[in-house]
């Protein structure tokens, strides 16, 4: 028979490497397969223990703190939610805005342009007229000495 | 669809682990009590075994959306728990000693329990006193170690979800197994 389970070998036996040599030692020798079941029993019935003891004083579970976090962050979803789809609103208006005014600004300077164009034609005249050695009314009579100084 | 409690197994699909997140409350329901015995069994103080439990799950409920089921539930949470234990230790470390050292009703929790089994008042004896060693030795043992006994002799988990819920190789794993064992069965012989 092989010589008895040492220590170390029963320590490495509960924590689960076993050996073919000493699972085969563990049947034949009644001391070891003893020593080996009071060590696993002592293992067992701290197991136990601590379980009793838990399920003592295990609390009630705090009801739904993550439900309570859960609303608060629907709430919250829904709060920005609104302002979300108001922001959305906001720069559609804004994006719809645009074209508009500048097309109401464009025809504005255009119209702005026509008047300034007029209003050069309309300078242009008068100032051709102010320009004119003899004034308009005076013209036939200007015509006439002029006629009459060639003539003569 | 699997229950919330069966979503242990490496072949549940993924969609189906990560859809079962979106009924929290079952998920919670479910897990509260394994995280708080976790919890307690590591700190040893009720009130802060449940403040951990809640932290823990609101963290899992934060991070829902992030949990692709290539973990079991059981391990993700577990994860998150190991670490809120880890950092509530080195936060309030001459707390979390006291704590420790008080060695409390949890010994007398095991004996309460061995008083209803019919047993000899010698096996009864001899067993308390292996109860009470191992909680004395997980008091001693050193951080790692004492994560990975209780998540194999409480929580029962193997090698290779202790692994994953700790970000340990699976070696170092059965290393820290070992050592913690040795602490323990040392006590033991030491009681006997």
């Amino acid at each position: 028979m092989n010589p008895h389970l040492d220590s170390e070998t029963i320590c490495k036996w509960a924590a689960g490497e076993r050996t073919a040599e000493a699972e085969r030692h563990v049947r034949e020798c009644a001391g070891c397969a003893e020593a080996v079941a009071l060590f696993e029993r002592g293992l067992a019935e701290f197991r136990g223990g601590a379980h009793d003891w838990s399920r003592r004083l295990l609390p009630p579970r705090p009801a739904g703190a993550w439900q309570v976090e859960t609303a608060v962050a629907g709430r919250r979803r829904a709060i920005f939610g609104v302002a979300g789809i108001a922001a959305c609103v906001t720069a559609a208006a804004l994006l719809l805005a645009v074209p508009v005014e500048r097309g109401r600004q464009r025809a504005a300077a255009a119209r702005a342009a026509e008047q300034a164009r007029a209003d050069q034609l309309l300078l242009e005249r008068v100032n051709a007229a102010v320009s004119r050695s003899t004034p308009a009314s005076m013209e036939p009579l200007w015509k006439l000495v002029s006629t009459t100084g060639e003539n003569q | 669809m699997p229950a919330v409690s069966d979503m242990k197994d490496a072949g549940t699909p993924a969609a189906a682990v990560a859809g079962v997140l979106d009924d929290f409350d079952s998920v919670a329901d479910a897990w509260w009590p394994v995280i708080f015995r976790y919890a307690l069994s590591s700190l040893r103080d009720p009130d802060a075994a449940a403040t951990l439990a809640q932290d823990c799950l609101m963290r899992a409920w934060h991070n829902r959306h992030a949990f692709r089921g290539d973990a079991s539930l059981r391990t993700w949470l577990m994860q998150i728990a190991v670490n809120l234990v880890r950092d509530y230790g080195r936060n309030r470390r001459l707390q979390f000693w006291r704590n420790l050292r008080s060695m409390p009703s949890s010994v007398e929790a095991a004996a309460e329990s061995l008083a209803g089994r019919d047993l000899s008042p010698e096996a009864r004896a001899a067993i308390q006193q292996q109860v009470e060693a191992v909680w004395a030795v997980t008091a001693t043992l050193a951080e790692r170690q004492r994560t990975v006994f209780l998540l194999r002799f409480v929580e029962e988990m193997d090698v290779a979800e202790i692994a994953a819920a700790t970000g340990m190789a699976e070696g170092t794993v059965k290393v820290h197994l070992f050592r913690a064992l040795r602490a323990v069965r040392g006590r033991m012989e030491r009681r006997q």
